[in-house]
């Protein structure tokens, strides 16, 4: 512990401005949540009190499980693609190009879609999705029939290729770095006593990769639940409900219908939920320490 | 160069005392030593002497005056780093210069000094050097010399050596000593190397677990250790610990072993029951190479070390633990092999098996 | 060389059309006539399939489309200066002070989790906030509520690389008699030198990219590239060319920072992990 600061304030000082910054807005962002969700706010009167009304008609709300089912599809299916792939590509990058600075150099161009602004791939996606646009013209100009890429049954799917093409880099890069870590001994081992490439993989590379791919899992499912610039710039959540993951849900309670308290109480139920989950994160990053 | 007096001294981390209840006193222009093994609090205790920490308890005074609330540069102390802790993006000339420029002195009086100095270190060719191009032995020479440079009172050396090749360490030591022996400062040195203690400390303090055990001049420590830990911790080779029992009949007092049983005449003092026996292994020998000597039996060798120009031999002689003997050449044997070993009565060390006190030495016990 | 190796080589290059094969297409969107942009087959070839034009980016440059790029430069950069400065202070607490009140390790915790909430859980009290300060749709606000958003990715990455300065190093600083600001110029800036352009470039990256905050909290007179872009979508009379210029411009810094901090890369994941 360092020393010379006599003063033992200081350490206190140096977490003000941090503290003043966020709670100046965080707490009240808390509490006025706890606060609406108790409340009904007709438009144009003055906010009734309606007890845990709110969270009754959260738990009844049909239209909300939809959402979750969405959501657990979107970001579930997703995240185990993005990692599997991304996993699939850091091995295969390190075990086909030799050159360090090939393999670098190809390793970067891969990372560019994850550097991009969500809403950046939106425009990307949606030039590729939208009925009149390249996947379309790709499928017509080789003879087949035009996707419905967008259609209440594919926007959810087509979104979560979206998101699959932006962010496998992620995992991919984690594994990456983790699978450079490994010793060439280990494998030269392995190739004496003359393991299967499966069990290799298991004995030798699983170890060192394990907590890259648990740590990329987290951050994906984490990050594809509460984003929703794609979903708000591609589908706006539709057609219909097609494309409403529970982040977007809220949003349009928000924004949309304006319905503040019962949209302070899903949100409120988000953070827990969000809260949750970075808990568990954490307790898996510490375990690793 | 002050006496510096540690007064009930305590430090806790997260209400666990690291330093508990220290006292001790420091004399003036001497090389004291505060050994310990690892955990002991000794770094602890060499930061709050030297004002990087503040005690919880107690105070730190340097000639009469009180300097607990003092920092480092206050207090006229400077510090050698176990790692070094030198600026990895300064000069090894900048490094020195360091406190130098923080007391804001002229450039022309900062190069003269930090150029005596190196010189003195024998690092002058080196200055413009950073820290990654430098040796180990070098980087410790910087970093000593940045804190002979500001002329301080007091000079803390935390394990200055423990990062360093062997040979390099010995040659060091000889070096430290003399720059002690030159400057004329107090000079405290933290070690866990008993066997630098020994040759380094006129003093030496042993602490174990927060506290001083014993507080001696190395001769006092080593033929009077205040308990077995003491005992087998301050050694070249660790003391050989073996239980025993003091028997007496009518007026007749005996030690008695599983192998060994010695008359005592002067065992008034000493109570009736077990104890336990230490015996360094330096104190036994071969009768092969040194001839019988006053208590001799049989050994069977399990292990032979050779470290240095000297042969570790470990045998067992049915005392239920093995025993080691220091012998002073290369001695090479089969394991298996039994081999005569003796040792002088005086050599004993009687601790109490109840609190691990040291009772008494074979000396005091046959008259 | 093995029929397996071929089949690799042959998935990574997939993969490599995968990736680059839709960012590609987008930027040559902008270059062409809103004509062109869609046909079948494709025009991907430019002066073979469609002669280059920079018709959209001049619709670009002859509107306020142009200014929601110095907006998001604004925004971005004083935001990520605040929080920056507000989180080496913090990071420092947080390394060295470990157990001191504020700076311990569940304070950490609730610091890391502000990054996890869902901007969509709170971007309505945030709005609902500005409006009763009456600074909806200002500079202030959105910079203030980005600030907020950055301390926390800022102090994460910022702490990971105090750790790794020995604290000896610090302590020698002490002992050679500097007082807390010089050891933190002198010492901890220089040491963390690359580390924190790393960050500086990640916190800033993260704001440049930013939509919903930039939309709700602002949006109107204030807006940023990202907030812009749903106005430019019209149904079947979207300006592709003009919508796929914005885009191509909007990704030229986070390529810049690509290229520029590429070695830091995986220093930047290992450490902050």
């Amino acid at each position: 512990m360092p020393s010379g600061s006599k003063s033992s304030r200081l350490p206190i000082f140096l977490q003000l401005p941090a503290t003043v910054v966020i709670w100046s807005l965080v707490g009240y962002v808390l509490l006025w949540l706890i606060f609406t969700l108790f409340h009904r706010y007709p438009p144009g009167k003055p906010p009734e009190f309606v007890g845990l009304g709110n969270i009754v008609a959260m738990l009844q709300d049909m239209r909300l499980y939809g959402a979750v089912l969405r959501t657990v599809y979107y970001a579930g299916l997703g995240t185990l693609i993005e990692v599997l792939l991304g996993m699939a590509v850091a091995l295969a990058l390190v075990n086909l190009i030799k050159n360090e600075k090939i393999r670098f150099a190809v390793l970067i161009l891969f990372l560019l879609p994850m550097c991009l602004a969500e809403a950046v791939a939106s425009v990307i996606w949606l030039m590729l999705a939208t009925p009149e646009g390249y996947l379309n013209c790709f499928l017509r100009a080789l003879g087949m029939k035009a996707f419905p890429w967008l259609s209440a049954r594919w926007a959810l799917t087509t979104l979560m290729i979206a998101d699959i093409w932006q962010w496998t880099p992620l995992p991919l890069l984690l594994i990456y770095a983790a699978r450079s870590s490994i010793p060439v001994e280990a494998y030269e081992v392995a190739e004496l006593d003359r393991l299967s490439p499966w069990t290799t993989f298991r004995v030798v590379t699983w170890p060192y990769i394990k907590y890259a791919v648990v740590v990329a899992a987290l951050l994906r499912l984490i990050f594809m639940y509460i984003t929703i610039d794609k979903f708000i710039l591609i589908t706006y959540g539709g057609p219909g409900f097609a494309s409403e993951i529970i982040g977007f849900y809220v949003f349009v309670q928000s924004f949309g219908y304006r319905n503040i308290g019962y949209a302070a109480t899903l949100s409120f139920a988000t953070l827990i939920v969000a809260a949750i989950i970075t808990y568990f994160f954490w307790n898996a990053f510490k375990r690793r320490e | 160069m002050p006496e510096i007096k540690v007064e009930n001294v305590s430090k806790l981390i997260e209400g666990k005392p690291i330093v508990n209840n220290v006292s001790m006193e420091i004399p003036d222009k001497s090389f004291f030593c505060i050994l310990g093994p690892p955990r002991s609090g000794k770094t602890m205790l060499m930061r709050l002497i030297a004002g990087l920490e503040m005690p919880d308890k107690g105070r730190i005074l340097f000639d009469g005056e009180d300097v607990t609330a003092l920092g480092p540069v206050e207090r006229r102390v400077a510090i050698a780093f176990q790692d070094f802790a030198l600026y990895p993006h300064l000069t090894a000339f900048d490094n020195i210069a360091s406190p130098l420029k923080a007391m804001k002195l002229p450039k022309d009086e900062i190069r003269r000094k930090v150029l005596e100095v190196a010189r003195y270190l024998k690092i002058e060719h080196r200055l413009t050097h950073y820290p990654s191009e430098l040796s180990g032995g070098e980087k410790q020479r910087v970093a000593i010399a940045r804190a002979l440079v500001k002329d301080a009172e007091v000079i803390l050396l935390d394990e200055p050596l423990v990062r360093l090749d062997y040979k390099i360490r010995e040659d060091m030591r000889a070096e430290l000593y003399k720059i002690q022996k030159e400057i004329g400062k107090n000079v405290i040195l933290i070690t866990g190397d008993p066997f630098e203690a020994m040759s380094l400390g006129e003093r030496i303090a042993v602490m174990n677990e927060g506290r001083i055990v014993q507080l001696g001049t190395m001769e006092d420590i080593y033929e009077r250790p205040v308990n077995v830990f003491v005992g087998r911790y301050f050694g070249v080779v660790e003391m050989n610990i073996f239980d025993g029992e003091i028997v007496k009949m009518n007026d007749v007092a005996s030690l008695r072993t599983k192998i060994f049983e010695i008359p005592l005449k002067n065992a008034r003092n000493l109570p009736e029951g077990s104890v336990k026996i230490g015996l360094r292994p330096e104190h036994m020998s071969v009768l092969e190479l040194a001839g019988k000597r006053e208590v001799n039996f049989r050994g069977k060798i399990v292990l032979t070390e050779v470290v240095g120009s000297d042969t570790i031999v470990h045998i067992d002689a049915g005392l239920g633990e093995l025993l080691r003997v220091s012998v002073p050449a290369i001695y090479r044997r089969q394991i298996g092999e039994e081999i005569d070993v003796g040792f002088d009565i005086e050599n004993l060390y009687i601790f109490s098996s109840k609190d691990e006190k040291l009772l008494a030495r074979g000396g005091d016990l046959i008259g | 060389m093995s029929w397996k190796k071929i089949l690799g080589f042959i998935g990574l290059a997939i993969y490599g059309v995968w990736t680059l094969g839709p960012y590609y297409l987008t930027v040559i969107t902008s270059f062409k006539k809103l004509t062109d942009v869609f046909s079948i087959p494709p025009k991907i070839i430019p002066y073979a399939d469609f002669v280059p034009t920079l018709e959209a980016y001049q619709r670009i440059f002859s509107t306020r489309a142009a200014w929601t790029f110095v907006t998001s430069l604004i925004v971005a950069t004083i935001a990520t200066i605040i929080a920056i400065i507000v989180g080496l202070l913090a990071a420092y607490g947080f390394s060295r002070f470990s157990n001191a009140p504020m700076n311990d390790e569940r304070s950490f915790f609730i610091l890391l989790t502000l990054r996890m909430l869902p901007p969509f859980a709170v971007v309505l009290p945030i709005v609902t906030y500005w409006v009763f300060m009456g600074l909806i749709d200002t500079y202030f606000a959105l910079i203030w509520t980005y600030t907020i958003f950055s301390i926390p990715l800022a102090v994460w990455l910022i702490k990971g690389f105090i750790d790794e300065i020995p604290r000896s190093v610090e302590d020698a600083a002490v002992a050679d008699g500097y007082g807390f600001g010089a050891r933190f110029r002198k010492i901890i800036i220089p040491l963390l030198g690359a580390g924190l352009a790393a960050t500086v470039a990640l916190v800033w990256l993260f704001l440049w990219n930013e939509f919903l905050f930039a939309l709700k909290v602002a949006g109107g007179k204030v807006i940023t590239y990202t907030a812009y872009l749903p106005q430019l979508r019209l149904g079947q009379r979207t300006l592709w060319n003009v919508y796929a210029a914005m885009g191509t411009l909007g990704s030229i810094p986070p390529l810049i920072i690509l290229a520029a901090f590429r070695r830091y890369i995986i220093r930047l994941y290992l450490g902050g992990r």
